[in-house]
């Protein structure tokens, strides 16, 4: 036999008899020879740990961290592309990345949490024949004892998860537990992948300034093929990537940054605005099968690049795109009809009924419709309207990311509409009405784009900066009525209409399914019965759903569990202009709060006012500003029948009265007894939507009134 | 990264919850299972004395009632089954592996089928499976993730072993109807017929399913306990090469040690504080212990390895020590009842000292020796003695070992309580607080400590915290700390009303029954104790103290006294709990029961000014 017959054999049989189970020895072999071989001085088992509150009393230190991208262009002749694609050559990004930790493991928790490691297995992408994109992971690990003995892990000690069967068992990933670990070792692994991406782009590379645990020494190193573009962005400090050596004509960008404190977890964060981090997307601009926007960079190094050039991405991408004509068909036809029903709308009135029927024909469509899409639409929908306003698609990032001026690519910020100055925008929540303010967007700039999509080639975005609102403007109401059950009056039988207002409607949002927002929405615009959508959803299943979500609701803005819920009716979903609020109402009754004194009752009053946030021990202390969506106040109005044979205690009504005030906002509690009904009210409100940490004295103040509320009890002397 | 991978394993972690917890409960469901019919076909061997393999056939035809729906059906496997045909309209079978809680690898995987159902219509789904070893067909399931209408199942036993293969039935209703009868070659069948048996429903505090869910158990793959010991036995017979440095070690730890029982619970904790828990279970591995050098090396193993270790280092110090297999309380059945695999699911250690036996668990850390888990407490306990065994049961130990003993001390400033409280911990809460303690991050543990103290109650403030015997060998923890409740009296011109909370362990609650198809679950059988001291500010008396209340019901004791003098008023509390099982039967009493416990611990104490003497 020759050698091509052979080998064909041998390839086959190998493909017969490949042993899904095992893990790729050859590769792992490959990485740890190229890991453990770099000189990284930093990662020194015995280095001393500085004696500052940064490292003390923590359950492990990372020592060292190592981060290495390195990237180039790979372009081959490649027969099954050019069989499938036309094109005979790759044009692939061709990526390894090495991430090398060195931990100091203090205690059993550090060791349980660094004792099993996953790892994926190889894997491919492929379309027909052609595989597009090549995966796989490699994991080393050794450990250093405190005897200064080093014990390396052998991998062979990994088992590795299957699915399929037979000849199609593969791997689906690797799992290690490491051996012999214990308190006081220093762990040292490394993961390194090596992704093959014909024509498309890698996912962003995120380098994070802020760990689980504090780390002593961080290093990055970045080497990419100057025929790729690389761009990326320091945020919220992260230290910028200097150039180092130029080795093959690659010049290496790299940072070390050292004593970074672990990173903050808590309440009102926005991480994306808070912990230093550096973002890197690496672009295969030369790819011809994908598309690139016409002004996307074709090779080199950018760093922070000027907002601008992401604009002009985006007036391409907007430019370019082809939305489905069914879609604004539909939409604009469902809106004509409306409009005939009602020659004397308003053009504001014509508008938002233009984007209900636009995201209405978009949700009920059985294709998935982006966010970038559904702006494109509701502009058409409005020309084929002649609506003659100011109409633009713009582009804007909510408080949870990062600021519009720091994108990075035209895939990153949130797409939206401006028609006039009324932001038009679909988060996926169904209880906001056409062009309202929606907390987690206010004071944000966005980038808008004026006038007929397929000018945007030709012109530039405006800056505009969405107004920030009032806490008045975002409330929350819950008005109560309660008395003590007549059968039993240890239960407290409850009456509640709940009415949210502003931007605070999002809390509400898992009260409102997209069948419910559907329906509302053909009622609204008056669509036809044989026109409407059919609804594929289980009725039965979702109102079971929907009780456990009210249980749930109810629990929490009551404060204790109902003891029984009576019943719940939601009388508006706030997503329309004639009803602009989420309101419901429910009954319900609760026990345990009416305490026994001898004759007289005491009642635990405070907790009808809903849970509210205790901030205790660690979490008081706090490093970062505090990131609310938007200016609120919160509102609680009860009315409690006061039992024959009983009156308030004066003292104790008078007790509950608290009034605290400061810059970040007030917590107000007030009592009366008028007419045998004991009422109180409350009144919380957070005047800002961003609190710098310099005010978080201020800010706790009024969280630890609210909370200290809830031990709230008056008593009720027998007569 | 997001892979197929991880795409497929958030399926599966999906799918258990979905097929189990979205509430798929009665006959009114959208999905149900109208019909199905399984057939297990026992083969015997060649010599007609064993059982060779059984095949399985599962025909189950779903109905959409009100609207579209997509169904996933399922069935598992590993190494010792396989899946031979799956099929269903549409769907084309996946295979993938299961995931389970606290196994880190097992050879389990799943054959999924997903289809779509259009309203009014029905679609089956069939799969075909092998049990290859015998040993490991031992439990069917009547249990489905969709109502059951009509469901028959089958088992047919061949003739020749027919006198041998028996069915235990648990946890059985009256949708269950069993039936015998004898098929045209003399085989055995047994058929049971379910009928409108709601879906599993995992609901909170709920038992085991497997203790809940109807079933069957197959057995006499051994004929009696003796063979299936020899079986299990077969697996702990490996060499350990590299014993020797496990019989170092051991001798090294007790080198100093005063007695036998002070060796036995050095080298138990040791065990205990070093070896981590990690279960590896593929194949022969669910049976075999790892040899107590390799557990030692790699410094982890399952219950089984860690017995392995404990036995062997215990052993080289001369004390007599067995390995022992258990089922724990999710097992319903007895070795002697049902002598097959699936009456244990745990091993332990035992040490045999004359007449007396003293259980050791290499996996409850922070248990004292002695002290033995509510899971095992009751259960029969298989342990070997050479090529004879030993049943033995582990005995029930009183609720008293496990006790949370409070002291406070208090005096009132304003609205507050302020004073010094402790808590002396044992058994099995002991084993909890410790454990949780250890989980969390160093810099949050005082967070949990001063959480712990404080419960129930909101705005308390915790200082000077002193933690004595969290040791893994100590019997005992104990937490002191100074404590301020803010806002637990009324501080009125003329009066003070106290609200003292005696009970804060939060253990007699009421329930939502609504919809609840499971029994309730409570904590573990344990005491709890309170002593809670309030100084009477000067000035003041006692006005109204509570009336003492004792409530006995078959689950627990409670009684509540006040005592008073003109300086002080106590309060002890002692609840004791016996039984932790509520049957849903009678659910609406215990919720009665417990909202009389929540009214009398709410009762508030009030002083009123002493009345000026004159």
């Amino acid at each position: 036999m020759n050698k091509f017959i052979l080998s064909i054999i041998f390839i086959g049989l190998g493909i017969g008899s490949s042993n899904a189970a095992t893990y790729d020895e050859k590769f792992f072999k490959k990485a740890a020879e190229i890991v453990w071989a770099m000189e990284l001085p930093d990662f020194n088992p015995t280095v001393e740990i500085p004696d500052t509150s940064l490292y003390d009393g923590e359950s492990a230190i990372i020592l060292a961290a190592y981060t290495g991208v390195n990237i180039k262009l790979s372009e081959r002749f490649n027969l099954s592309k050019f069989s499938s694609t036309g094109k005979e050559f790759t044009s692939a990004t061709d990526a390894k990345i090495t991430t090398r930790i060195m931990i100091k493991l203090n205690d059993s928790k550090a060791v349980e949490e660094y004792s099993e490691f996953d790892i994926d297995s190889k894997d491919k992408e492929s379309i027909s024949n052609y595989s597009y994109q090549y995966t796989n992971s490699a994991f080393g690990a050794r450990i250093h004892k405190p005897s200064g003995e080093i014990i390396n892990v052998d991998c062979k000690e990994a088992f590795t998860v299957t699915s399929g069967k037979g000849r199609k068992e593969k791997a689906e990933e690797h799992k290690i537990a490491i051996p012999g670990l214990e308190p006081g070792d220093v762990l040292e692994y490394f993961y390194y992948d090596e992704t093959w991406l014909d024509e498309f782009d890698l996912d962003p590379i995120i380098f994070t300034f802020a760990q689980r645990y504090p780390i002593i020494t961080y290093k990055i190193e970045c080497n990419i093929d100057p025929t790729l573009t690389l761009e990326y962005r320091n945020l919220n400090g992260a230290p910028l990537l200097y150039g180092g050596p130029v080795k093959d004509g690659i010049r290496t960008l790299e940072v070390t940054a050292i004593h970074l404190a672990k990173r903050e977890f808590g309440n009102w964060m926005s991480p994306a605005r808070q912990i230093p981090y550096i973002k890197m997307r690496v672009l295969n601009n030369n790819s011809t099968l994908t598309y690139r926007p016409k002004s996307a960079r074709r090779g080199g190094i950018f760093c922070s690049l000027p907002i601008k050039h992401y604009f002009d991405d985006i007036s391409y991408i907007l430019h370019d795109f082809d939305p489905p004509v069914k879609i604004v068909s539909r939409a604009t036809k469902i809106t004509k009809k409306y409009i005939g029903k009602h020659p004397n709308l308003t053009q504001r009135q014509i508008i938002d009924a233009a984007w209900l029927a636009t995201v209405y024909s978009a949700l009920i469509d059985e294709g998935t419709h982006s966010n970038i899409a559904l702006s494109t639409y509701f502009p058409d929908v409005l020309k084929k309207l002649k609506i003659k306003n100011d109409i633009g698609i713009g582009v804007i990032n909510s408080i949870k990311d990062v600021p519009i001026t720091e994108i990075l690519h035209w895939k990153d910020p949130d797409y939206m509409n401006m028609v006039g100055d009324s932001c038009y925008i679909f988060t996926g929540d169904f209880c906001f009405k056409p062009g309202e303010h929606i907390g987690e967007y206010e004071g944000e700039e966005a980038a808008v784009f004026w006038g007929d999509r397929k000018e945007f080639d030709q012109i530039s975005a405006v800056m505009i900066q969405l107004p920030t609102s009032r806490a008045s403007q975002n409330t929350f109401r819950t008005d109560i009525n309660a008395s003590l059950n007549l059968d039993d009056n240890n239960i407290i039988d409850i009456n509640r209409t709940v009415t949210f207002k502003g931007a605070v409607k999002s809390v509400a949002s898992k009260l409102i399914d997209s069948g419910r927002y559907i329906k509302r929405i053909e009622d609204f615009l008056e669509i036809e019965e044989k026109d409407r959508h059919k609804l594929k959803n289980d009725s039965v299943k979702i109102k079971e759903k929907h009780e456990k979500i009210f249980r749930a609701e109810a629990e929490s803005i009551i404060g204790v569990e109902p003891r029984d819920i009576l019943s719940y009716n939601i009388t508006e979903i706030g997503a329309t202009p004639d009803e602009p609020n989420v309101t419901y109402n429910m009954a319900c009754n609760v026990d345990g709060l009416v305490k026994r004194a001898g004759k007289d009752l005491v009642l635990s009053i405070g907790k009808l006012f809903g849970n509210q946030t205790e901030i205790t021990g660690s979490k008081r202390e706090r490093k970062s500003a505090i990131v609310l969506e938007s200016p609120s106040q919160n509102r609680y109005v009860l009315n409690f029948t006061i039992p024959d044979g009983y009156i308030v205690n004066e003292t104790s009504l008078s007790m509950v009265n608290k009034n605290i005030i400061n810059e970040c906002g007030a917590f107000y509690a007030q009592a009366k007894v008028s007419d045998n009904i004991l009422t109180i009210q409350i009144n919380e409100r957070y005047l800002h939507y961003v609190i710098p940490i310099e005010k978080w004295d201020k800010f706790l103040e009024i969280i630890d009134a609210r909370a200290a509320f809830s031990n709230t009890s008056i008593v009720l002397n027998h007569k | 990264m997001i892979t197929t991978y991880n795409i497929i394993r958030a399926i599966c972690l999906f799918l258990f919850i979905s097929i189990s917890a979205v509430g798929l409960c009665n006959a009114t469901d959208n999905v149900i299972i109208d019909n199905a019919i399984e057939t297990y076909t026992i083969i015997a061997s060649k010599d007609g004395q064993n059982i060779e393999k059984v095949k399985a056939k599962i025909e189950t035809t779903y109905t959409a009632q009100r609207t579209d729906e997509k169904v996933i059906a399922g069935l598992s496997y590993n190494n010792f089954s396989s899946v031979d045909k799956a099929s269903a309209p549409g769907a084309k079978p996946s295979y993938i592996p299961n995931y389970e809680e606290g196994i880190f690898y097992d050879d389990t995987k799943i054959c999924l089928l997903y289809f779509n159902i259009k309203k009014g219509e029905n679609a089956t789904a069939k799969f075909e499976k092998t049990y290859k070893k015998a040993e490991y067909f031992t439990s069917i399931s009547f249990g489905e993730g969709y109502f059951i209408r009509n469901k028959i199942v089958k088992i047919i036993v061949p003739k020749s072993i027919a006198e041998r293969i028996k069915i235990a039935e648990k946890s059985f209703n009256s949708n269950i109807t069993s039936s015998q009868s004898t098929g045209d070659k003399g085989e055995t069948i047994y058929t049971y017929i379910i009928t409108n048996q709601k879906a599993n429903k995992p609901e909170d505090n709920a038992p085991e399913l497997s203790t809940i869910v109807p079933r069957i158990y197959i057995y006499g793959q051994f004929a009696n306990v003796q063979e299936l010991y020899d079986y299990l036995r077969q697996y702990t017979l490996t060499p350990d090469p590299d014993i020797e440095t496990v019989n170092t070690l051991a001798k090294q730890l007790t080198s100093n040690s005063n007695n036998k029982r002070e060796s036995i619970e050095l080298i138990t904790y040791w065990v205990q504080q070093n070896i981590r828990y990690i279960a590896v279970e593929h194949g022969e591995y669910g049976q075999r212990p790892d040899i107590a050098s390799e557990v030692l090396r790699k410094r982890y193993g399952d219950c089984k390895g860690m017995s392995s270790l404990l036995k062997a280092m215990l052993t080289a110090i001369g004390i007599d020590t067995r390995l022992t297999w258990i089922g724990t309380t999710s097992i319903t059945q007895r070795w002697e009842e049902v002598p097959n695999l699936s009456s244990g699911d745990h091993m332990i250690c035992s040490v045999i000292d004359e007449d007396s036996i003293l259980f050791l668990d290499g996996t409850t850390a922070h248990l004292p020796i002695g002290y033995y888990t509510q899971s095992i407490q009751g259960q029969q306990a298989l342990i070997e003695n050479g090529d004879t065994y030993i049943l033995k049961d582990v005995p029930i130990q009183s609720p008293y070992n496990n006790c949370d003993f409070t002291q406070a001390t208090f005096h009132i400033e304003e609205n507050n309580l302020i004073g010094e409280i402790s808590k002396k911990l044992s058994g099995a809460i002991k084993m909890g607080f410790s454990t949780i303690l250890k989980d969390f991050d160093a810099s949050k543990r005082q967070d949990f400590i001063n959480a712990y103290l404080r419960y129930p109650r909101k705005n308390v403030s915790i200082s000077n915290v002193i933690i004595k015997g969290d040791s893994i060998s100590s019997p005992f923890t104990t937490i002191s700390a100074t404590i301020s409740e803010q806002d637990a009296c009324q501080h009125l011109s003329d009066a003070i009303y106290i609200d003292l909370m005696p009970l804060r362990n939060g253990l007699i609650e009421s329930y939502n029954l609504k919809d609840r198809q499971n029994d309730i679950q409570i904590s573990n059988r344990q005491r709890y104790v309170s002593d809670i001291t309030i100084v009477i500010p000067d000035g003041f008396t006692a006005s109204y103290i509570p009336e003492d209340f004792t409530l006995n019901n078959e689950w627990f004791s409670l009684s509540i006294k006040y005592h008073a003098t003109p300086n002080s008023i106590t309060c002890n509390s002692n609840l004791i709990i016996n039984k932790t099982i509520i049957p849903i039967e009678k659910a609406s009493l215990w919720n009665n029961i417990a909202r009389q416990v929540k009214q009398a611990n709410g009762e508030q104490i009030t002083l009123i000014l002493k009345q000026p003497e004159y």
